[in-house]
């Protein structure tokens, strides 16, 4: 008697239908869970400032002279 | 015989009813084959168009807020940061001329020509006219061709890239006159001027 093998290929079908949507739909969750830090963190708004002045170019400036006419 | 035959008869009657068991119970193997995949397939239609679009709406909102505090973090860090600057900068703002007389924030002209009057007079040195090049939106040049005598020359390139205006000097040339007994050279003196154009004003 010739086995029917329609049945067993149903199952492997829908079982590689579910981890296919499983794993597409956790790809696209952690995208738009990491894109939006991603761009933050590239943007120029964030570039800090460094608050240090360097004091010591103005004593430098002052010695040098400024001859005018 | 007898025997023989009754059992034959019972086989023959039974074996039908075998096969039909048989039968039954691939149907039922199949059935539960197809209510599996029935049942996978019917899950990931429902993670498709149900618990999809939510996770990836609720994933965007995690990320937005999570983005949202580390902005918040940096700007509140900057903020601190600008506020030390502008005390810092308070403290030195009388100052701030020497920055203004050093790296100006328009080309000032005469203030540049009068430092290279001034210096070439100081060491008797001459020239006629002096023009001024603009370079790009930070610097312009200049050049200062004339003679003179060796030692003048190189003391006025020092005390040029010693004054208070800021000025490069990338290359001069130094060449002998014709007249050599005149103990003249010719000075060739490019010189580079820079300022510091606000990004306001451009």
């Amino acid at each position: 008697m010739r086995k029917n093998k329609l049945p067993q290929f149903f199952v492997f079908l829908s079982v590689c239908t579910f981890l296919a949507i499983f794993f597409f739909v956790v790809q696209q969750s952690y995208n738009n869970l990491i894109r939006a830090t991603a761009e933050v963190q590239s943007s120029p708004l964030i570039r800090s400032v460094s608050p240090d002045l360097e004091i010591d170019v103005l004593d430098e400036i002052e010695k040098r002279q400024e001859i005018i006419q | 015989m007898i025997f023989n035959l009754n059992t034959s008869k019972i086989s023959s009657q039974i074996n039908p009813l075998f096969v039909y068991l048989q039968k039954q119970k691939e149907n039922q193997k199949v059935t539960k084959l197809v209510e599996i995949g029935a049942t996978f397939f019917l899950i990931s239609f429902f993670i498709f168009f149900a618990i999809k679009p939510t996770f990836l709406t609720i994933s965007s909102l995690l990320g937005d807020i999570k983005s949202k505090e580390i902005l918040s973090k940096e700007l509140k860090t900057k903020i601190n940061d600008v506020i030390i600057a502008q005390d810092l900068f308070s403290q030195v703002q009388e100052r701030y001329y020497l920055v203004e007389s050093s790296l100006p924030t328009n080309p000032r002209f005469s203030q540049a020509t009068s430092q290279i009057l001034s210096s070439s007079q100081n060491h008797q040195i001459f020239f006629n006219k002096i023009d001024f090049l603009m370079e790009d939106s930070n610097s312009f040049s200049t050049n200062i061709s004339t003679t003179s005598s060796y030692l003048p020359a190189i003391s006025l390139v020092s005390e040029l890239l010693q004054s208070r205006r800021l000025m490069a000097i990338d290359n001069f040339t130094f060449s002998l006159s014709k007249n050599i007994q005149d103990q003249r050279i010719n000075i060739n003196l490019p010189l580079k001027i820079y300022y510091w154009q606000n990004d306001a004003e451009k």
